[in-house]
């Protein structure tokens, strides 16, 4: 209304016209610009953001692919070196002169080697209860953990305790061997790098989550420290607790407690109950 | 001027036959039922025999036409939901008011009121699609869109003869006859932006597409 009363008088319609029509235009063409560039500008940082994701998943991929060499490794070492030389030991107690000799020899060379064969029984019996903990596989997380604490406790050098609260339904196995693996990692690290006097492990749920927390009051990290860490080309220890809690789905929380007497680490897994292995 | 304008036209007529093909799925179509109109209206009033009565009927007409087929397209290019149920509302007042205000009060040359009325709610829908894609945008570069072109076409067309039209009821003959030269240039570069909008491939990878193939390659 207001332009229509300014175009009564002639002499300004001109102005008005002119002055109007070049600010819708610069207006229309600015805008227009502004969404392409801003566009551009959003995809841009979307592209960023996904390279620094991609360089994340990368590293994971790299530190999971190194644990496994470095498993297969010892793998191969304790077979070479230890079951190896065990079996090649028992052949030659065994070997074809063994019917030449007197029957006392030959008992003694038979018993020789039985006990080495039985040594060798026992070794390959660790090597696969490294690989999968037969505590593990027949009695659940809970288990495993406490079987795993008391041999610590049982060295004298830590206290080390565990509590679960609710755990009468099994998750599903390979998820307990991950959250084991997980656990094992967080301990190994405490009990390498942080100086504590105790560990204590407790497990928790709600609806739809279980939760494993960790205290000690040795040296610890936060969750800064810990990102960093991933970012970093160290830290591969931690890489490996990320990668397999990316497999189940977990998230990590590193905290100091507030009163800063002790860190905690808390696992969060989802509870996924069709899945479940009822103990 | 007036001749460059009307024949302005033919430009992204020849272009829509021309890439026919690439045309025919796209709402592209609409646009080009559009000019085909404008074209033989244009040639109509400016050619024909007829009284002034009939000019400004046609005229009239026109606005309320071409207003539905921009707003039908820009309805058809936007996706949400509000947006769209924005533009029906609107679109049914202003087609009422438009059509009232045409057939009632007829001592005029041209329908200034609902021109300008016409380019200010066209201009606004515009804004909802642009701002539409910034939130979601559905392909990579947007300038690779057709619907892009013709929307900026719209809107440049719009908001260059807002005003012109908003105070041509406020100007002598001779005063309009200078400054129509205002529409047609409008006209020729929304013309111009139409033919670019039907000549190019419309682009098929979106934005995730890109982000994806971009992983495929980074790992």
């Amino acid at each position: 209304m207001f332009l229509l009363q300014i175009g009564s008088q002639s002499a300004s319609v001109s102005q008005v016209l002119f002055f109007g029509t070049i600010g819708m235009l610069i207006l229309t063409i600015s805008m227009i610009v502004f969404i392409i560039f801003h566009q551009r500008k959003v995809i841009r940082y979307q592209m960023t953001l996904q390279k620094i994701e991609q360089e994340q998943q990368k590293m994971l991929l790299n530190a999971s692919i190194k644990l496994q060499e470095e498993e297969r490794q010892r793998l191969a070492a304790d077979l070479h070196d230890d079951a190896g030389p065990l079996l090649a030991t028992a052949r030659l107690y065994l070997n074809e002169n063994l019917v030449n000799l007197d029957k006392t020899t030959q008992l003694q060379s038979i018993f020789n080697a039985k006990q080495i064969i039985d040594d060798t029984i026992q070794l390959i019996r660790n090597i696969s209860h490294s690989l999968m903990p037969p505590t593990l596989k027949n009695f659940g997380l809970e288990s495993a953990v406490n079987d795993m604490f008391q041999k610590i406790s049982g060295s004298g050098s830590i206290n080390a305790s565990c509590r679960f609260h609710d755990y009468k339904e099994r998750l599903h196995i390979d998820k307990e061997l991950m959250l084991f693996r997980v656990i094992q990692e967080l301990v190994n690290n405490v009990l390498k790098h942080s100086n504590a006097s105790f560990i204590h492990v407790t497990q928790n749920t709600n609806e739809s989550k279980l939760y494993i927390r960790l205290h000690h009051d040795g040296k610890g990290l936060t969750q800064a420290d810990f990102e960093r860490f991933n970012k970093s080309a160290s830290g591969l220890g931690l890489k490996n607790i990320q990668s397999r809690l990316r497999v189940i789905q977990g998230k990590i929380f590193f905290e100091k407690d507030p009163s800063q007497t002790y860190y905690k680490v808390t696992i969060e897994v989802s509870r996924d109950n069709e899945e479940a292995v009822s103990s | 001027m007036g001749f460059l304008t009307l024949y302005s036209y033919l430009i992204p007529v020849f272009v829509f036959l021309f890439r026919f093909r690439q045309n025919r799925d796209s709402n592209t179509g609409i646009i080009f039922f559009y000019i085909i109109y404008s074209f033989l209206n244009d040639i109509c009033v400016k050619y024909l025999p007829i009284s002034e009565i009939s000019k400004y009927y046609m005229l009239g007409v026109f606005t309320v036409a071409e207003y539905i087929l921009f707003a039908y397209f820009l309805y058809s290019s936007i996706s949400g939901k509000l947006s769209k149920r924005f533009i029906l509302i609107t679109s049914i007042c202003y087609v009422v008011f438009a059509l009232v205000f045409s057939f009632s009060i007829v001592d005029r040359k041209f329908d200034s009121l609902p021109a300008s009325v016409e380019a200010l709610v066209i201009i606004t829908f515009c804004v909802i699609y642009f701002f539409e894609q910034i939130k979601s945008p559905t392909s990579l570069f947007l300038y690779t869109e057709k619907s892009f072109w013709i929307v900026c076409g719209l809107m440049i067309y719009s908001a260059g003869t807002f005003f012109l039209f908003l105070q041509s009821s406020g100007l002598s003959d001779a005063e309009l006859a200078k400054y129509w030269v205002i529409s047609q240039i409008g006209n020729i570069i929304k013309n111009l932006l139409f033919a670019v909008a039907f000549y190019i491939k419309p682009n098929k990878n979106t934005r995730d597409d890109f982000l994806s193939l971009g992983k495929m390659y980074e790992i």
